[in-house]
């Protein structure tokens, strides 16, 4: 018995440390993190674990391509514009001394433009609610080394409306 | 006597019924995990799964206390899926990345903490659940390490054969260790590791499959860090056990022989697949890909439309010239004349004139619009709509001479116009009429008849060390061999006459065997019984 009992209290405490370690990794930017808008052009898929979900193309999710190759870490210096929403300033391969950036990664080149990703690509919400995608800009927590996690969605530059269907058991 | 039976018969008919709840539980909290509602706030929703993850365990080991054992690994199997899904929960509501690499990640959490669960709760279901979930992180795993060369067609099919191979080694190693040291899971172990030999050659009794696992050219690319340390841990494992059996003298020397022998036996039949990929292929009308030289690209027949591309690797492909070729403005607009291509450009801030080259957009034009496009675009009145011009190509009429050289390498050769595709193409297998190459069937019998030896060969090994499991399994085994080559002989060959006589003359042999081998096994102990 007491040996059972030291089993069941040894997985307890490991599933919430796993699971605290977890929410505290993906929270930790949105509680050290500081608050930036980007601009996008969304698209939609569904993962079957997960749910629905909004993919999400950024403006700064293509970059002029000089001297970055696929699998790059790139890091990309962003600067507020007068409507709020922050644009690239720079991009370089080595992490910035000092200003505001985003860490991302390349996935392919095209010609003169690289693809890149930052990990704030995609945006869960509930199945079969409507979501706009017109004039959408995305909230954003970005730590001191570039790490981001996604907020919130907005439209015109207002938390984005999401119109939920009622409530169906034979839904 | 008779009570006690009942009674054993009654708990595994509650262990079914309590793990079929189990399931059922997981399937409804997974669905309502995908439906997202918005009205359970994020907090809520975690805590409430947290919650009765740590409830299933404590409870389960609770029950077991009280003898309840069945209900109780239900319960501890229910416990360590509601963790996965926690998992994915927290994913779904941070919105974590949903590229191969972060889906990668989220199985890494779940295996390793089933696996774990299993062990420190001693639940055999967990490490099931660990052990299902274990593969398809590896190939996942394996497939983001090699993504460059999947991209650039260099990944072999047949890498994965060997990772199962490896995969049955990793467990038959651990088999060997749980064995030393009496732990139960031995016998899981035993039984994945069957399992997963049964997997490799039913994969590679299938005649269509055999091409594809042969159609390969070593290349280093495919061997990424991660794979070799994965033979590498396995090998050691199975190394080590092995060694540690023998220190504690638990070691079964003949297994260990079969076994490996099986292993080099399926490694060599895998290496052997190559012999199909030269004979087996599709003869189809040439096409700009066949000319692998600059020279022979730039001397195509003209109606190929064939041009020298230069990829971002800086390796040269022959291919169609088709807009999406050109990835500047000014390649794309020279090319208007050709090819009918149009500049599309992307309002992006961070690249100046970014855009890609795609076919003039005839489809959208109105009347006028469309009889004033530019020449070079193509489009032409068709009943009222404005369309792109089709010009059937000569090889589209080659398409039908040519097909009826499948599978015939040198007459293919011979069709003017005609060029062989040896390796992997399936169409040209199933549902057409052409014959197998002599070489290739060999193959695939050989293969075939190791495979049902390999059956026979568990349904002993089963009965050797008393578990059913093991012989149901070699029975599913032989059942799906025989149903798959059924289907396979109609779809291949449109008919069973030679199905029949091969399964006449291998169940003769068999059933011969069967009376035969018993005698023989008899004298031989008479024999040495007289010796003493």
């Amino acid at each position: 018995m007491k040996k059972q009992l030291i089993s069941v209290i040894i997985v307890s405490l490991v599933v919430l440390l796993v699971v605290v370690s977890f929410l505290l990794y993906n929270e930790w930017p949105h509680l050290t993190g500081k608050k930036i808008v980007l601009d996008t052009r969304p698209v939609d898929p569904f993962d079957p674990l997960r749910g629905q979900y909004m993919q999400i193309n950024y403006e700064i999710s293509i970059l002029n391509s000089t001297n970055l190759e696929s699998g790059d870490t790139v890091y990309v210096k962003l600067k507020e514009d007068a409507e709020g929403i922050w644009r690239l300033v720079d991009s370089s391969k080595s992490r910035p001394s000092q200003g505001d950036f985003i860490k991302g990664k390349v996935t392919y080149i095209y010609g003169n433009r690289a693809n890149v990703e930052y990990g704030i690509e995609q945006y869960f919400f509930e199945r079969n609610a409507e979501i706009p995608t017109q004039n959408i800009t995305v909230e954003v927590d970005v730590t001191n080394s570039g790490r981001a996690e996604l907020v919130q969605l907005l439209q015109n530059g207002k938390p984005v409306k999401i119109d939920y269907q009622d409530f169906d058991i034979r839904n | 006597m008779t009570w006690i039976k009942n009674d054993k018969k009654g708990s595994f008919f509650l262990n079914i019924v309590s793990i079929i709840g189990a399931i059922l539980v997981l399937v409804g909290v997974a669905w309502i995990i995908a439906y997202n509602w918005h009205d359970i706030p994020d907090f809520l929703k975690v805590s409430i799964l947290v919650f009765s993850t740590l409830l299933a365990f404590i409870v389960g080991v609770l029950i077991r206390t009280q003898e309840h054992e069945y209900i109780a690994r239900a319960l501890i199997l229910l416990g360590g899926g509601l963790y996965v899904l926690s998992v994915f929960l927290i994913a779904q509501i941070y919105s974590t990345n949903v590229t191969l690499q972060g889906v990668t990640w989220l199985f890494l959490f779940c295996w390793f903490f089933l696996i774990f669960i299993a062990y420190v709760l001693n639940s055999p279901e967990n490490l099931l659940g660990g052990i299902v979930l274990f593969f398809p992180w590896l190939i996942m795993q394996y497939m983001v390490t090699v993504e460059d060369a999947i991209r650039d067609g260099s990944a072999m099919v047949i890498i994965f054969v060997f990772i199962f191979l490896t995969m049955g080694l990793l467990l038959y190693g651990l088999n060997i260790f749980h064995k030393a040291i009496k732990h139960p899971f031995a016998n899981l172990y035993r039984f994945w590791t069957v399992f997963y030999f049964l997997v490799i050659f039913y994969i590679l009794s299938f005649q269509s499959i055999q091409p594809l696992l042969g159609a390969y050219e070593f290349d280093a690319s495919a061997f990424s860090l991660f794979l070799i340390l994965f033979i590498v841990i396995s090998y050691a494992i199975f190394i080590l056990s092995i060694l540690f059996a023998a220190s504690k003298r638990e070691l079964n020397v003949k297994e260990i022989l079969i076994f490996i022998g099986v292993f080099i036996l399926l490694f060599i039949l895998a290496l052997f697949t190559k012999s199909a990929a030269g004979a087996i292929g599709a003869c189809s009308p040439t096409q700009c890909y066949n000319f692998e030289k600059l020279a022979e690209c730039n001397s195509a027949p003209a109606d190929l439309n064939c041009g020298w591309i230069v990829r971002d690797n800086g390796v040269g492909y022959c291919e169609i010239q088709n807009c999406y070729n050109y990835d500047t403005e000014s390649l794309c607009n020279a090319a208007l004349s050709t090819l009918g291509c149009k500049w599309q450009s992307q309002n992006n801030a961070n690249v100046p004139n970014a855009g890609y080259c795609q076919e003039f957009d005839c489809y959208n034009l109105n009347e006028s619009s469309c009889n004033s496009a530019p020449s070079g675009a193509k489009c032409i009145l068709i009943g009222g709509r404005c369309e792109r011009e089709y010009k059937e190509l000569a090889s589209d009429s080659l398409y039908n001479t040519c097909r009826t050289h499948n599978n015939q390498k040198d007459s293919c050769l011979s069709e003017t116009g005609c060029s062989w595709g040896a390796g992997g193409y399936i169409g040209s297998i199933i549902g057409e009429d052409n014959l197998m190459p002599f070489g290739v069937w060999v193959l695939w019998l050989i293969i075939n008849v190791f495979f049902i030896g390999f059956i026979i060969l568990i349904l002993w090994y089963g009965q050797f060390v008393g578990s059913t499991k093991i012989i149901n399994l070699g029975l599913i085994a032989f059942i799906l061999e025989i149903i798959s080559r059924y289907i396979g002989f109609w779809m291949n060959f449109s008919g069973y006459l030679a199905f029949s006589i091969l399964a006449i003359l291998g169940g003769m042999i068999l059933i011969l065997g069967a009376w035969l081998i018993p005698k023989w096994r008899k004298n031989l102990i008479i024999e040495a019984q007289q010796e003493i």
